[in-house]
C-alpha cells in the first residue's frame, strides 16, 4: 500500500514537472523584449507548491484520532497545484484551479497491541482535491501596455480572490484491525471517497522575476464538506476544510 | 546566420559612418561656403528604387540643387534631358502660401534638430476639400532617400513611402543642374551615410510631434532600424507623448526574430487592384510626375503604407509568424492537474462505524493474531463494553457476545496495551 502511495505521488509531482516545463517551454517560445512582453498576455499558468493545512474536525476524524496514533494535525501535509488564469479585464481574472494535499499515516491502535505484544498497525490516508473556478481581482494593475506590441509587467502585484466548486476526496485505511465483539485482529482496508461543494477565499501577490515569469505567493482558505460513504457507515458529513500556503511560479502566456 | 549578417552590416555601418565623418570634415570648408548645405545629402539626382522590371524605361529623375538659402533647395522633376518642373523646398520652419492652382493654404519644412531629416506639413484646401499632409525626408542607412508622406482628409489618412537611390549625373542633365551638382561626390557621400545613421529614441519622440504616427512608424519600419528597446526606454517614449503605433513599429523592428515587417514582392502587387487583396496590403502607384514634396511623392514605382478609412492598417503588416502569431500560440490550457492515484479496495473487507470501530466482513479470516488492552496481561473477555478510543473521543466499540481469544486457537487477537 504505502509502495502505491508513494507511486501515487511521485506521478503527481511528475506531472506537475511536466507542467511548469511544458509551460516554459511555451513561454520560451513567444519570446520577449527586454523587460518587456511583446503584448498583453491573454492568460497565466501558474505552479505552486506548499502546506495544506486541514481542518479534520469532523466526527470520523474524531474516531480516527481516538482509536489510532494518529492526531488531527497529522492530515495537514505538502500539497501542489495549478492554476489556468484567463485575463477578462487588465485587474481581473478568471481561472480554473486544481490542487492535491495528500498525507499518508503509519498509525496503530493506541489501546491495543496483539497477543504478540506487536503493534496493530494501519496507515491512514487523507487525499483532497478541490477543483475550483474563481475569480481573481488585482489590486493594482498587472503592467502597463506601450502599444499593441510591448506590455511592461508590473514588479509586485497583491490580489484576492474566491471561488468555488467541488473538492474530491479519498478517506482510506488499510491494515490489521480489531474485532471488537472477538478481539481478532484482521487485514483490511477501507475507503470512502467522494465530492463535495467547495468554496474558497485567497489572496497573494505576484512578484515578477522576469517579463514572462512571476512568483506567486498565495494563501488560500477552503471550506469544503463531502458525504461519508463506502465502508464507513453513520459518519457525518466529513470536514475537508482548511488553510493552504504556497509559492509558485506563474508564467504569462 | 542572421546574427552574422546583421554584425556585418553594423559593423559595416559603423565603418562607414566614421569614414563619413572624416569626408565630412574634410569637406566642411567646402560645404559651409556651399548655399544649402544641411541639404548636402539629398544634393544630386535620383531616381525610384524598385527592380528593374517595374521600372519605366526613361524614367523621370529627382534633382535637387542648392541655392544661396541654405535652408532651400530646387527640386526638379528631369526627363529626357529636360525639366519638366521644379518645386522649392523651404525648411526654414516658416509657413509658407501654397502656390498652386484652386489650392488655398500653408505649408511649411523645418529641419530636425539634428538636421538629418526635414519634417513637411501642410494644410490645403481644394475645390471645398481640405487636406492635410505630413512627411519626412529622410535618408536611410544605406544612403538612399526616404520620402514618406501621408495625406488625411476627412477621417482617414494615406501613407505612402517612395524610396530613391543615386542616379549620378547622367551627360543629358540641363547645364544648370548639371554645374551646380557637380565636385560635390565626395561631402555628399558623407553626408548622405551620416544622415542615414542611426536614430536615437530623442529622434523619435521629436518626429512623433512634428509628424503623423502614421507617417513616424512607416518612416521607423522603412528604415529598419534596431532600437536600444528596453521597458524603461517604452516607458519613456510613452510619456513623451509617442503614439501606441509609433512605439510598436520600433518593438517590431527591435525584435526580428518575433517580427517580421512585411514588404510583399512587388511583382505580385504591381498594378494589383486594392480591393483584390484581403487583409494586409500594399498598393503599388504610378505616381504622375513631377515631383511634389507636399503631395505624393514622385517616384515610378512607389508603395504605400495604406490606411483605410477605418483607420485600421493595412499596409505594413507584421507577418503571420510575428504579430498575428503570437496571438495564434495555442494556450497551454485545458491541462489541469488532476491527480489519479491509484485505487485497490480489497474486495470481502469489513466496515468502519461509527461509535463501533472496525466490523469485519463474515467470513473474513484473521491474521493469526488477537488484541489485548495495553498494559494489560490479557484481556479478561472480549463482548463487554470497551473503550477503544481516548476518553476524549466519546467512542466505544460495543459487542453483542463476548468470544475468548483462547478460543480463536492461533489467531492473531488483539488484548489492551501492556
Amino acid at each position: 500500500m504505502r509502495k502505491r502511495i508513494a507511486g501515487g505521488a511521485r506521478r503527481s509531482w511528475a506531472l506537475g514537472a511536466a507542467l511548469v516545463a511544458a509551460a516554459a517551454t511555451v513561454a520560451r517560445a513567444q519570446g520577449t523584449g527586454n523587460g518587456y512582453l511583446f503584448g498583453q498576455p491573454s492568460a497565466t499558468l501558474t505552479i505552486r507548491g506548499g502546506w495544506s493545512h486541514a481542518n479534520a474536525s469532523s466526527d470520523l476524524f474524531e474516531q480516527t484520532t481516538s482509536e489510532f496514533n494518529v492526531n488531527r494535525s497529522d492530515f495537514s501535509g505538502p500539497t501542489f497545484g495549478g492554476q489556468l488564469g484567463i485575463w477578462i479585464s487588465p485587474q481581473l481574472d478568471a481561472s480554473l484551479d486544481v490542487a492535491y494535499a495528500g498525507v499518508s499515516r503509519r498509525t496503530h491502535y493506541r489501546n491495543f497491541v496483539d497477543n504478540n505484544n506487536q503493534e496493530i498497525e494501519q496507515t491512514t490516508t487523507l487525499q483532497r482535491v478541490p477543483v475550483t473556478a474563481n475569480v481573481r481581482l488585482y489590486l493594482a494593475p498587472r503592467g502597463r501596455s506601450i502599444g499593441t506590441l510591448a506590455f511592461i509587467p508590473a514588479r509586485i502585484v497583491p490580489w484576492v480572490g474566491a471561488g468555488a466548486g467541488a473538492t474530491w476526496y479519498r478517506f482510506k485505511q488499510t491494515g490489521d484491525f480489531i474485532d471488537m465483539t472477538s478481539g481478532v485482529v484482521s487485514p483490511d482496508s477501507f475507503e470512502t471517497s467522494t465530492w463535495g461543494p467547495a468554496v474558497q477565499g485567497m489572496g497573494g501577490v505576484d512578484l515578477t522575476i522576469t517579463p514572462r515569469i512571476a512568483l506567486t505567493g498565495d494563501a488560500r482558505y477552503l471550506w469544503s464538506h463531502a458525504e461519508v460513504s463506502g465502508d464507513f457507515e453513520g459518519y457525518n458529513k466529513i470536514d475537508l476544510s482548511g488553510a493552504s500556503f504556497t509559492l509558485g511560479v506563474t508564467f504569462r502566456l | 546566420m542572421r546574427v552574422t549578417m546583421n554584425r556585418l552590416v553594423q559593423a559595416t555601418r559603423t565603418a562607414a559612418i566614421a569614414v563619413a565623418l572624416v569626408s565630412l570634415s574634410a569637406a566642411t570648408g567646402a560645404a559651409q561656403q556651399d548655399a544649402g548645405s544641411r541639404w548636402q545629402g539629398w544634393l544630386g539626382c535620383w531616381t525610384g528604387a524598385a527592380p528593374d522590371a517595374l521600372m519605366p524605361s526613361a524614367a523621370p529623375l529627382v534633382c535637387i540643387t542648392p541655392t544661396s538659402n541654405a535652408d532651400v533647395v530646387h527640386v526638379a522633376t528631369v526627363q529626357d534631358g529636360k525639366v519638366l518642373a521644379t518645386k522649392t523646398i523651404d525648411a526654414s520652419g516658416k509657413d509658407q502660401p501654397i502656390d498652386a492652382k484652386d489650392c488655398t493654404g500653408t505649408q511649411r519644412a523645418e529641419w530636425s534638430a539634428d538636421a538629418r531629416r526635414v519634417y513637411l506639413r501642410a494644410v490645403a484646401t481644394c475645390a471645398g476639400t481640405t487636406r492635410t499632409t505630413s512627411g519626412i525626408l529622410a535618408m536611410s542607412p544605406t544612403g538612399e532617400w526616404l520620402d514618406v508622406q501621408g495625406i488625411a482628409a476627412g477621417e482617414g489618412e494615406n501613407v505612402r513611402v517612395a524610396r530613391y537611390h543615386d542616379a549620378g549625373l547622367p551627360e543629358n542633365l540641363p547645364s544648370d543642374i548639371k554645374s551646380a551638382l557637380e565636385g560635390r561626390s565626395a561631402s555628399v557621400q558623407g553626408a548622405r551615410v551620416a544622415a542615414g545613421a542611426n536614430v536615437g529614441t530623442t529622434a523619435v519622440i521629436e518626429a512623433s510631434k512634428k509628424a503623423t504616427p502614421a507617417v513616424v512608424e512607416a518612416w521607423l519600419l522603412e528604415r529598419g532600424q534596431r532600437f536600444a528597446l528596453d521597458a524603461k526606454t517604452l516607458v519613456q517614449l510613452a510619456d513623451a507623448g509617442v503614439p501606441a503605433r509609433v512605439t510598436d513599429a520600433m518593438v517590431a523592428v527591435t525584435n526580428p526574430q518575433t517580427f517580421a515587417v512585411a514588404h510583399v514582392a512587388p511583382s505580385t502587387q504591381y498594378n494589383r487592384p486594392e480591393d483584390e487583396v484581403t487583409g494586409r496590403r500594399i498598393p503599388v502607384f504610378l505616381a504622375p510626375p513631377p515631383y511634389d514634396p507636399f503631395g505624393w511623392g514622385y517616384a515610378p514605382y512607389g508603395y504605400g503604407y495604406g490606411y483605410n478609412g477605418y483607420g485600421y492598417p493595412y499596409g505594413y503588416g507584421y507577418s503571420g509568424y510575428g504579430y498575428g502569431g503570437y496571438y495564434g500560440y495555442p494556450y497551454f490550457g485545458s491541462t489541469p492537474v488532476i491527480v489519479v492515484p491509484g485505487t485497490g479496495n480489497i474486495p470481502g473487507h469489513g466496515r468502519m462505524v461509527k461509535g463501533q470501530g472496525y466490523q469485519p466482513a463474515v467470513g473474513s479470516a484473521g491474521t493469526g493474531r488477537t488484541a489485548q488492552p495495553r498494559n494489560a496481561p490479557s484481556p479478561s473477555t472480549w463482548g463487554s463494553s470497551r473503550s477503544a478510543g481516548s476518553s476524549s473521543s466519546g467512542t466505544s466499540s460495543s459487542t453483542g457476545s463476548s468470544t475468548s481469544p483462547s478460543s480463536t486457537g492461533g489467531e492473531r487477537t488483539a488484548k489492551p496495551r501492556p
